[in-house]
């Protein structure tokens, strides 16, 4: 008996799959993301092997970097938008000939400082178990991510001429960019109020996610204006005059505050 | 003696040559000029595709300017909205070289970024034109700063890495580093070639009315002058009689770097207009 049972462990130890050591696999969230950062210093990583990078950071962030790495060391809440430029050259020898080519690159990323909630620590009187939480409030669709008022114009600068003296004027009225800058969110990339003026056909590669997110918003037409708050928000044509688009930015401004 | 419309100098066919050549600033150096007339055998009317632009009839030309002055909608008012009327950005000093055609479009440049409220920054078109003439101090004209504001864009001004510091020729500061900063600052749109038609005066007038109406800002050429300036504003200065409101890169010159001209010497002999700049956060 024993000897069978020694025969069937050792069959049973052939036949167990061999277990390695762990390890890490890298992941990657794809999807409407942004880095979160809880303490400093982190770092921004970009691939190494190229012959330059250039890093760009906006103004209140401080940090150093080394080739391929940036080490942040601080920066205030809220997003921040890291930017590096690459440049590789190469040589190749072709017919006898030393051919030179010069690769540049770029790559961005949105770094978010802020806390996220930790785990509630258990206390000596934990809370007595009360009425069911009433459900979080239906958030209907904003047409783009934002963390306050924001607002895109869109328009084409070719045919300017061609629009009513409303749109012109709407585009353009003093009484419109004051109430932009007064209700506007404020950082970094929009000190002056977030809210931009945009030919349709500029590409904001080089601007925030924010900012790429809302001229990706689907435009019927030009004139075009959208209307962020990370809540709700508006997409339509530009209204025909300065006070109608006043009004209508209005009616998304956060309450009690931007 | 110099007339003044609003607070700033006024230039006209009576004005003469010693108000606006040979001057000084109030530090005392020479304001510079440095535009040389286009020439058609190496910058021939095919280097830029003909303008098609729809224009604002002369008809409309009152009524819309008394709409500015109402709703306070002109560039210049874009300009000047700092409190107090107060200009948002100093502009920009070309002295002491003569790069007068490549500051014109670099205020065209820095304006088209603010209509459209982009983060400022303060542009340098010394690299520009030090690039473009190898180093040395030469005239030229608004088309081939605009060339080179299309391809390749412009520098920003400053000492860190991938700037260009003030008034430098240097070309050591053309490195990878400031090609990068560049073409973040590119014209993506532009009417160019104003003068293209250059058998139809008056159409070329009714498109650089129409594009400053519509607050398109114009790099302009002045071969009376020698000099190259920014076209802010198309402006009625009296009845039946219009002028552009111009900005000048000479330091301390004008109301914020701002004059008139009006008749024939509000006419420049080469012109185009920046409609759109990349949009970048920096």
């Amino acid at each position: 008996m024993l000897r069978k049972a020694s025969a069937l462990f050792l069959l049973l130890a052939l036949c167990l799959p061999a277990f390695g050591q762990k390890k890490a696999i890298p992941l990657k969230v794809e999807g409407d993301t942004v880095v979160v950062v809880r303490s400093f210093p982190c770092k921004v990583v970009a691939a190494p092997g190229a012959d330059l990078y250039v890093w760009r950071v906006p103004s209140g962030v401080k940090a150093s970097d080394d080739e391929h790495e940036l080490t942040i060391t601080s920066a205030p809440e809220g997003a921040h938008q890291v930017t590096v430029q690459t440049v590789t050259t190469n040589f190749e020898l072709i017919d006898g000939k030393v051919k030179k080519t010069v690769v540049k690159d770029r790559g961005t990323i949105d770094v978010v400082v802020g806390k996220l909630p930790g785990p509630t620590p258990p206390g000596p009187d934990p809370k007595p178990p009360g009425p069911e939480p009433a459900p979080p409030e239906p958030r209907p669709d904003a047409p783009f991510a934002a963390p306050g008022l924001a607002v895109l114009i869109v328009y084409e600068s070719a045919e300017l001429a061609k629009l009513s003296k409303g749109q012109l004027n709407t585009l353009y009225a003093k009484s419109v960019r004051d109430a932009l800058r007064a209700d506007c969110f404020k950082d970094d990339g929009n000190r002056n109020g977030a809210w931009r003026l945009w030919d349709k056909d500029d590409d904001p590669k080089d601007e925030s996610k924010m900012w790429r997110d809302a001229m990706k918003v689907k435009r019927e037409s030009v004139p075009w204006v959208v209307i962020s708050n990370g809540k709700t928000g508006f997409s339509g044509p530009l209204p025909d005059a300065p006070e109608k688009l006043i009004d209508l930015v209005a009616k998304y401004k956060p309450k009690g505050g931007r | 003696m110099m007339d003044y419309w609003r607070g700033y100098p006024v230039i006209d066919d009576a004005t003469p040559e010693r108000d606006y050549v040979g001057l000084r600033g109030p530090d005392g150096a020479p304001y510079l000029r440095g535009a040389v007339p286009r020439d058609y055998s190496t910058d021939p009317p095919e280097m830029f595709a003909p303008s098609d632009m729809p224009v604002i009839p002369e008809s409309e030309w009152d009524a819309r300017i008394d709409e500015q002055e109402q709703l306070k909608s002109s560039l210049e008012h874009v300009y000047l909205s700092e409190s107090g009327d107060s200009p948002t950005f100093v502009n920009l000093d070309q002295n002491g070289h003569g790069y007068c055609w490549g500051f014109s479009t670099g205020h065209a440049l820095m304006l088209a970024r603010l209509k459209a409220n982009l983060p400022m920054v303060r542009l340098n078109p010394h690299a520009t034109c030090a690039i473009i003439k190898g180093g040395k101090d030469e005239g030229g004209w608004c088309g081939l700063s605009a060339k080179w504001a299309r391809e390749n864009g412009y520098a920003v001004e400053g000492d860190g890495p991938g700037q260009w510091p003030l008034h430098s020729r240097n070309l050591k500061f053309d490195t990878p580093e400031l090609r990068a900063q560049m073409k973040l600052h590119r014209s993506t749109e532009e009417w160019v070639d104003l003068t293209r038609n250059v058998y139809d005066v008056d159409m070329s007038w009714q498109q650089y009315a129409t594009a400053l109406l519509t607050n398109c800002p114009c790099p302009s050429d002045y071969n009376w002058w020698g000099h190259s300036v920014c076209a802010v504003r198309f402006i009625r200065i009296e009845a039946g009689s219009y002028g552009t409101l111009i900005l000048n890169s000479w330091k301390g010159w004008g109301r914020h770097g701002l004059g008139v001209l009006r008749g024939s010497k509000a006419r420049p002999e080469s012109m185009l207009s920046i409609r759109s700049t990349t949009p970048s956060a920096n």
